[in-house]
C-alpha cells in the first residue's frame, strides 16, 4: 500500500503556444495539509485543476490515489473539490443541490451528510436558500461544505479564503484545521501566512516551473527570523550578528526593533532566540515581546 | 451499474431544474402561441375560402333569372359541392407532402386538414426550439464552471446522456400539449374527425415529433459540449440547422438517376443528377416517413433519426470528455 496519495510525475500544460505548468513534479503523502504556492500565473490553478480532472495535462503522469484523475468516475467519492471562481447553479436551493451532489457522489444517506455538511460550515439556515441569493462568503462556504460532504479521503482547496472577511475566513481555516489528519489536503492559496499555520508541507511554483517542493520545517527553515521590540536601551546589533547560526541583523524604529535572520537548518530557533535575549538582558535592554517572522514569505519571495 | 444510476440521478436533477426555471415555462408559452397561431391562421384562411366560395354561388343563384323554378333541395346539395375544399386538399396533399405516394397521401387526406398544415409547420419548427431551449445544457455549465462539481463526481458520458434525457422529457410534456391542443381543436371544428380516429391521431402524432425531435436534441447537446461561450453554441446550432434544410432541398431539387417516378408527380419536372443523393446526408430527408401508414417506411425512417441522434450524441461526449472544463 503506496502513502502517496497524489503523484506528478513530469506534468506540463500547455494552452496553445503558452505553457502554463511545465515539468512539473511533486508528492503529497497520504493524510498531509499540502500547499500550492506561487504569485499569480505561476500555474497553482492549472495544476490543481489537472490534479482534480479538470483540465489534461498535455504530458506526464498525474495519479490521485493510484488513479489518473482524467479516466472517467475515477474521482468519485474518492476526492472532494473546492474549485475557485465556480459558480454554484443560481436557480437551485442550496440543499437540493448539495443533496444531489450526495446522489452524485453515491453517499448512503445524501440528505444528512448535506445538512451535516451545512451545519459543519455554520450556515444551516441556507437549506432552502437558493445558490443565486448568497453573499459571496456565504457561496463559498457552501461550495467548501460539498467538498467535505462525505469525508472523501482527498480534499482540495483552491484559494478557500479568498475574498472573504477575516471572521469568515478564519471560520473556514478552523474548517481546514478540523479535516487535518481526516483526509489529504491540498490548499492552493496566496496567503502564505495561511499556509505556514496549516500545511506540512509544500511546493512552489514560478512562471509554470517547480521552484521548490519540500516539508514545511525544511521550507522555512532557510529563512528563519524573529524580531525583538525593544522598550529601552542600546541593541548591541554586531554582537547579536556573531552569535551561532545568525546569519543578518538589522535595527529599526529609532533603534526600537531588532530584526534576526538565521539559518534554521543550522540552529533551531529555541536557541537563537534565547542566546539573543541572554545578551540583550545582559546589556540592560528592557525587551517588551519577542515574534517569529514570516519565515514562508520571506523563502518564498528569495524563490520566486 | 453505477452510470446508470448516475444517468438516473443526473436525468431526475435536470428534469427538475429545467421545468422548474423560467426559460422552460417561457418557451413552452411561445410554442403554444405559436401553435395557435397557426391554427387561427389557418382556421381563418379555411373559414375565408369557404365563405368566398359560398357568398359567389349564391349570387351567382341570385343572378339566375330561373331561380325561382330551382329545386331548394338540388341548390344546397350543388351549394355544398362547390363550397367543398377536398379538391383543393387534396392537391396540396399531393403537392406538398405526399408525392409519388398513394398510400401516404390516402393517410394524410384522413386527417383534417388544418391538422396537416399546423402540424407539418409545427415540425418545420420545432428544430429551432429546441436549439433555444438546449443550446447551453453543457456550455452554459462550463461557461461558470459548475460543471465542475459534477465533473470531479461522474462520468462525462453520464452527464452528456443525462442532460439530453431531460430535455426529451421536457420536450416530452410541451409537444404532449401542443399536440393535444391541435388535436383537440381539430376534433372541435370538424365533424367527420371522430373521437377515436383522435386519439389515435394524437398518439401517432405525438410519437412522430418526439422521433423526430431526438437528432435534433443530439445536435444541441453536441453543439452546446464544443464551446465555452453559450452564444457561439447557439450560433453553431443554427448553422448547422440551415444545412442541414440546405443538403435535404439541394438533393430533392434532383431526381435519383433511373429512379420511376409518375409523370403527374413535381419529380418528373425534375433533371436526373448523382447530387439528388446528398439528400441522403441531412436528417431532414427522412422526416416525411415518419407519419408513413407503412411500418417499414416509419420505422426506416425512425432509425435514420435515431442514428443521428445517436451520432451526435457520442460527438458530444467525445468532445466532452476530451476538452478541458
Amino acid at each position: 500500500m503506496s502513502d502517496v496519495a497524489i503523484e506528478l510525475t513530469h506534468v506540463s500544460k500547455h494552452f496553445g503556444p503558452k505553457i502554463a505548468v511545465n515539468d512539473v513534479s511533486f508528492n503529497v503523502l497520504k493524510g498531509q495539509c499540502y500547499g500550492l504556492i506561487g504569485p499569480n500565473g505561476a500555474g497553482k490553478t492549472t495544476t490543481f485543476s489537472m490534479m482534480c480532472g479538470f483540465l489534461h495535462p498535455t504530458a506526464g503522469l498525474l495519479r490521485i490515489l493510484g488513479e489518473e484523475p482524467g479516466k472517467p468516475g475515477a474521482l468519485k467519492g474518492k476526492v472532494g473539490v473546492l474549485p475557485q471562481d465556480a459558480l454554484l447553479p443560481a436557480t437551485w436551493p442550496v440543499g437540493a443541490f448539495l443533496t444531489y451532489l450526495g446522489r452524485l457522489s453515491s453517499l448512503e444517506k445524501p440528505e444528512a451528510e448535506a445538512k451535516a455538511a451545512l451545519e459543519r460550515v455554520g450556515l444551516p439556515e441556507t437549506w432552502g436558500v437558493q445558490c443565486g441569493a448568497l453573499s459571496h462568503g456565504m457561496a463559498k462556504r457552501v461550495a467548501m461544505a460539498q467538498a467535505l460532504m462525505g469525508s472523501p479521503p482527498v480534499v482540495m482547496l483552491d484559494e478557500p479564503t479568498a475574498g472573504l472577511d477575516p471572521k469568515i475566513a478564519a471560520t473556514v481555516r478552523q474548517i481546514i484545521r478540523d479535516t487535518k489528519g481526516k483526509a489529504t489536503l491540498v490548499v492552493s492559496s496566496h496567503n502564505l501566512q495561511e499556509l505556514e499555520e496549516l500545511c506540512d508541507a509544500t511546493a512552489v511554483l514560478d512562471k509554470g516551473k517547480l521552484v521548490a517542493a519540500s516539508s514545511m520545517e525544511e521550507m522555512t527553515g532557510a529563512a528563519a527570523e524573529f524580531r525583538v521590540q525593544v522598550a529601552k536601551g542600546f541593541i548591541p546589533a554586531d554582537d547579536v550578528k556573531v552569535l551561532d547560526g545568525v546569519v543578518e541583523v538589522s535595527v529599526q524604529n529609532d533603534g526600537k526593533l531588532l530584526s534576526v535572520r538565521f539559518d534554521g537548518a543550522k540552529v533551531a530557533p529555541e536557541v537563537v532566540i534565547t542566546a539573543t535575549l541572554k545578551l540583550l538582558v545582559s546589556r540592560d535592554v528592557l525587551v517588551l515581546g519577542v515574534s517569529r517572522g514570516k519565515r514562508l514569505e520571506e523563502r518564498v519571495l528569495q524563490l520566486t | 451499474m453505477a452510470g446508470f444510476d448516475e444517468i438516473g440521478i443526473i436525468w431526475r436533477g435536470e428534469l427538475v431544474r429545467s421545468l422548474k426555471s423560467g426559460r422552460a415555462v417561457v418557451l413552452l408559452l411561445l410554442f403554444v402561441l405559436f401553435t395557435a397561431l397557426i391554427l387561427g391562421i389557418t382556421g381563418l384562411l379555411s373559414y375565408s375560402v369557404t365563405e368566398t366560395q359560398a357568398k359567389k354561388f349564391d349570387e351567382e343563384i341570385e343572378k339566375s333569372p330561373y331561380k325561382d323554378d330551382l329545386d331548394p333541395k338540388k341548390v344546397a346539395e350543388q351549394r355544398a359541392k362547390s363550397t367543398n375544399t377536398s379538391g383543393f386538399k387534396k392537391f396540396a396533399v399531393n403537392a406538398l407532402f405526399a408525392e409519388d405516394d398513394a398510400a401516404l397521401a390516402e393517410m394524410l387526406l384522413a386527417l383534417p386538414f388544418m391538422l396537416l398544415i399546423v402540424y407539418k409547420l409545427t415540425l418545420i419548427f420545432l428544430p429551432l426550439f429546441i436549439t433555444l431551449m438546449g443550446f447551453d445544457q453543457i456550455s452554459g455549465e462550463i461557461s461558470t464552471k459548475s460543471i465542475r462539481y459534477l465533473a470531479v463526481r461522474v462520468r462525462r458520458s453520464s452527464l452528456v446522456i443525462g442532460k439530453f434525457l431531460a430535455q426529451t422529457s421536457v420536450l416530452a410534456l410541451l409537444t404532449f400539449v401542443c399536440v393535444l391542443m391541435m388535436v383537440g381543436i381539430s376534433l372541435a371544428v370538424d365533424p367527420d374527425f371522430k373521437l377515436g380516429a383522435a386519439s389515435l391521431t394524437f398518439l401517432k402524432l405525438w410519437v412522430v415529433a418526439l422521433v423526430f425531435s431526438l437528432a435534433y436534441m443530439g445536435l444541441a447537446s453536441m453543439c452546446s459540449s464544443m464551446f465555452k461561450q453559450p452564444a457561439v453554441s447557439l450560433v453553431l446550432n443554427f448553422i448547422i440547422l440551415f444545412v442541414i434544410w440546405a443538403v435535404a432541398l439541394i438533393g430533392n431539387f434532383f431526381q435519383i438517376p433511373g429512379q420511376a417516378v409518375s409523370g403527374m408527380s413535381l419529380s418528373s419536372y425534375k433533371s436526373e443528377s448523382v447530387i439528388a443523393y446528398v439528400r441522403y446526408l441531412s436528417v431532414w430527408n427522412y422526416s416525411p416517413d415518419l407519419i408513413h401508414p407503412n411500418w417499414e417506411r416509419f420505422g426506416a425512417a425512425g432509425a435514420a433519426h435515431l442514428g443521428f441522434a445517436l451520432i451526435f450524441l457520442a460527438a458530444s461526449y467525445l468532445v466532452l470528455r476530451t476538452r478541458d472544463v
